[in-house]
């Protein structure tokens, strides 16, 4: 394994990706962005399946929405990442950059089996409502 | 002495965060004890801590962590994810204190 470089050279210009003071973002503070999108994102999804537990699927929808706005920016940065190694620059793997997937790679599993739990939920509502039983 | 324990999924990005506030503690001269961990491993903390901080990404679990740990004295909030995400340790060992 190659041994992680501080890549403070390394900045990304793209839209989502600027620091407080205005800055382009380094590789530390998009490794950050990207947890905590993807974290937020994931957060969202499980309170808008509470939502839509509790019969309220329209406030489950917008959660569901938000989550997406989220995840969309955490994509982005990931999407900027691949495509700066594609583009040749080198690059080498922190141990934090790796735990960022992983969280990437949860919200997004998350947030598409929480459409369906919603889906769900509002069938089983609709049968409810017409005097079905769920056995 | 304040104890306090941020909690996240895993117990790895708060443990930045916690370095950081370490090192804010020791600036601002403040007696703390600042630790991380995961959620699932909360419990062995649930018994020593008196603020309970939340990462963003288990934001969800606030209710539930209120419920559970308010009645016992225990304070809960989750992290701004504005401040997670540069790692402001200040910033939230200050909030967290003025709880």
């Amino acid at each position: 394994m190659k041994p992680v470089q501080q890549e403070s050279y390394r900045v990304f210009w793209h839209s989502n990706c600027f620091s407080k003071n205005g800055g382009p973002m380094n590789i530390e503070q998009l490794t950050m962005k990207l947890i905590v999108e993807s974290g937020t994102a994931k957060s969202k999804d499980m309170e808008a399946i509470e939502s839509a537990r509790n019969g309220d699927i329209q406030e489950a929808q917008r959660l569901h929405a938000e989550s997406d706005k989220s995840l969309t920016a955490a994509h982005e940065i990931q999407t900027d990442l691949i495509q700066e190694e594609a583009d040749g620059a080198e690059s080498a793997a922190s141990m934090i950059l790796v735990h960022a997937q992983d969280h990437l790679m949860s919200a997004m599993l998350v947030h598409d089996f929480a459409q369906e739990f919603i889906n769900l939920y509002e069938r089983v509502e609709r049968i409810e409502k017409q005097g079905g039983k769920l056995i | 002495m304040k104890k306090i324990t941020l909690v996240c999924a895993a117990g790895m990005s708060t443990s930045l965060l916690v370095s950081k506030m370490k090192a804010a503690a020791q600036k601002m001269n403040v007696e703390v004890e600042i630790r991380a961990t995961a959620e699932s491993n909360f419990a062995e903390f649930e018994n020593n801590t008196d603020i309970i901080l939340l990462g963003p990404q288990i934001g969800y679990t606030l209710k539930r962590m209120k419920e559970k740990y308010e009645p016992r004295g225990m304070k809960v909030a989750v992290i701004n994810s504005l401040d997670y995400g540069v790692m402001n340790g200040a910033k939230v060992l200050k909030e967290a204190l003025e709880m």
